[in-house]
């Protein structure tokens, strides 16, 4: 850590106001009630609140223009646009830190995603109380040791804040006439509400788990026969990247468009002339197997980060805990 | 603050040449400069339908070509296209043949339909290398005599290698086998000890060649594969190609059978 810092509470708001002229912020704020990622106007729009979908799309947006082209003498002339603005994510929860983490490897020649990737400061919030559907006791846990430009403790009538990266040290310089420097102490109150949150998580294995998953396990297709295809799962998850995509013709010449995929959805493999994954069975499991096999096998790690998002937005409840606790009971 | 690269960006190249192949397969030959192996493939655009992966077609000692069989949007829209019309290109993407482990050997070339393009990259590449090669063998079948591609080529092919043809439907016309293209291993004239398999088709074509070149002897790493799946980026990034570990358009589209055979939705 490069430095650790107090924040009263009641600072908050002045301390985000004293970012908004250099960085777009982007936060939890009131949405009709519900707390949802957006631009922050000023810093009393933010809430410090879980929040049912993930900060995602402001890294990787669910719908972008890759290239537009225009016609000219028999030639085309493309253009693209990367999005360099400074920005801010806050209130950022550590599973989902752990989304962009394991994003990263996949995208990291994509232009797209590493611009606003590389432009984007992220200032992580542990949780202090545990989420109600979150696993994440064995997939990283509450609270985050890297991967942080700033990363905020709520300690009550303070937040304590730890300084992960040197422009998260820059932000501190910007803002020091809001904080004072914190002691071991606070950092002894932190570890022990991490403890506790940690202790209130349910203690489903993960490590490992990618030995137990096989072809012919009969949950794939009891869980085909469930899932309705909709891809709500795959659009709620922080890790989920697979894309689409398309391109679009206007009256002078056109564009070309990504937008998120999903695995569930019938087309997202068939050719031309063929669907090799034309059941729900094949997709489930393709899923899964991702999630748990495929990309553990390459990255040796899971692309789940147990923030229990896909339970909370399916429309029948598949449940990724009890598919985890079948594979351990399978294996006994 | 950095200088990305746009590994999105096709360039844009001009079609010098079409020549229709089939009823529904057309040869574009472009005006392009561009380092490949064979087996690879490129992902080309016909701008405001869309981009398709392609195998390259020729050796890269040859003119750049693709063979494309109509069947989709994209495909439908590149037919459609004259020379002089142009295209996007992006790549070359993927592994190719392994040239370097197959030199010094014979090779069985197993092609089916639209499967002979990367073979003929390779027949071509080998024939402009002929030191550094054994024998070659060519099995290759189509629906039917009209669906066979580069039928101006095999006479010429024929003076340098054995080839052999067959069509699942004949006409009073055709002279040469009949019947799927598994049914000519038993003419199969190579030991399986020097020899590399390499087997370009429809997935169910390269699944029963499979299980027949291992039955006559060949082991699982002498058997080269070309796969075909769904693909955007042709990067690794998009998702969609992925079986088991791999990805097809990174890791692939050609595979030693050893590394792929446990994933049993290979074909």
């Amino acid at each position: 850590m490069i430095g650790t810092y107090l924040l009263k509470k009641s600072d908050l708001p002045k301390f985000i106001d004293a970012l908004l002229p250099e960085y777009e912020v982007v936060g939890p704020k009131l949405i009709e009630g519900e707390p949802i990622f957006d631009y922050l106007k000023s810093g009393s729009d933010f809430v410090d609140s879980y929040t049912l979908l993930s900060p995602k799309e402001f890294l990787y947006p669910q719908t972008e223009e890759m290239l537009s082209y225009k016609k000219n003498n028999g030639e085309f002339i493309f253009s693209y646009s990367l999005d360099e603005k400074k920005r801010i994510i806050m209130g950022v929860k550590p599973c989902d830190v752990r989304g962009f983490q394991r994003i990263d490897p996949v995208l990291k020649e994509d232009p797209y995603y590493m611009s606003r990737r590389n432009n984007t400061l992220i200032f992580a919030f542990t949780c202090v109380t545990p989420c109600e559907n979150g696993f994440c006791r064995n997939l990283g846990g509450p609270t985050l040791d890297k991967g942080f430009d700033l990363q905020f403790t709520d300690l009550g009538e303070e937040y304590l804040i730890e300084v992960g990266s040197e422009r998260g040290k820059e932000i501190v310089e910007k803002t020091k006439d809001y904080l004072s420097p914190a002691s071991d102490a606070h950092l002894k109150q932190k570890s022990s509400i991490v403890s506790d949150v940690i202790s209130k998580l349910p203690d489903i294995k993960v490590n490992g788990v990618h030995e137990l998953i096989s072809w012919d396990d009969p949950i794939f297709k009891e869980l085909g026969e469930k899932c309705i295809s909709c891809g709500a799962c795959n659009f709620a998850c922080p890790s989920c990247f697979c894309y689409n995509v398309a391109d679009y013709t206007l009256p002078v010449g056109g564009y070309r468009e990504r937008t998120w995929d999903s695995c569930l959805l019938a087309g997202f493999a068939r050719m031309a002339a063929d669907n090799p994954r034309e059941s729900e069975e094949s997709r489930m499991r393709q899923r899964i197997s991702h999630k748990f096999k495929y990309y553990y096998e390459v990255y040796n790690a899971q692309l789940c980060t147990g923030c229990g998002r896909c339970y909370a937005v399916c429309p029948v409840k598949i449940d990724l805990r009890d598919v985890l606790k079948h594979f351990w009971e399978v294996k006994k | 603050m950095y200088a990305l690269k746009n590994v999105y960006l096709p360039k844009q190249v001009k079609i010098t040449e079409v020549i229709d192949e089939t009823p529904d397969v057309k040869t574009f030959v472009f005006d392009l400069d561009m380092d490949y192996l064979h087996g690879q493939f490129v992902e080309v655009s016909v701008f405001g339908v869309g981009e398709m992966p392609i195998s390259i077609g020729t050796s890269p000692t040859r003119n750049f070509a693709v063979s494309v069989k109509k069947v989709g949007k994209v495909s439908s829209a590149l037919h459609n296209l004259k020379p002089g019309d142009i295209v996007g290109i992006r790549g070359p993407y993927g592994k190719g043949f392994p040239i370097k482990e197959l030199e010094g050997h014979d090779l069985l070339l197993v092609g089916g339909g639209i499967g002979l393009p990367p073979l003929r990259a390779l027949i071509e590449y080998v024939l402009d290398n002929k030191d550094n090669f054994g024998r070659m063998q060519l099995l290759y079948g189509a629906r039917t005599p009209k669906d066979l591609v580069y039928k101006y080529l095999f006479p010429k092919w024929r003076k340098e290698f054995d080839v052999l043809l067959t069509v699942d439907y004949a006409d009073e016309t055709w002279l040469e086998y009949e019947g799927v293209v598994t049914k000519l291993f038993p003419k199969i004239c190579m030991d399986p000890k020097k020899t590399y398999a390499v087997i370009v088709g429809p997935p169910i074509m390269i699944k029963y060649a499979v299980l027949g070149l291992v039955d006559a002897g060949f082991s699982d790493d002498r058997i080269l594969i070309s796969l075909e799946r769904m693909m955007k980026c042709g990067l690794g990034t998009c998702g969609h190609c992925n079986i088991g570990k791999y990805y097809v358009c990174k890791d692939g589209p050609v595979f030693k059978y050893s590394q792929v055979k446990d994933i049993p939705e290979l074909f």
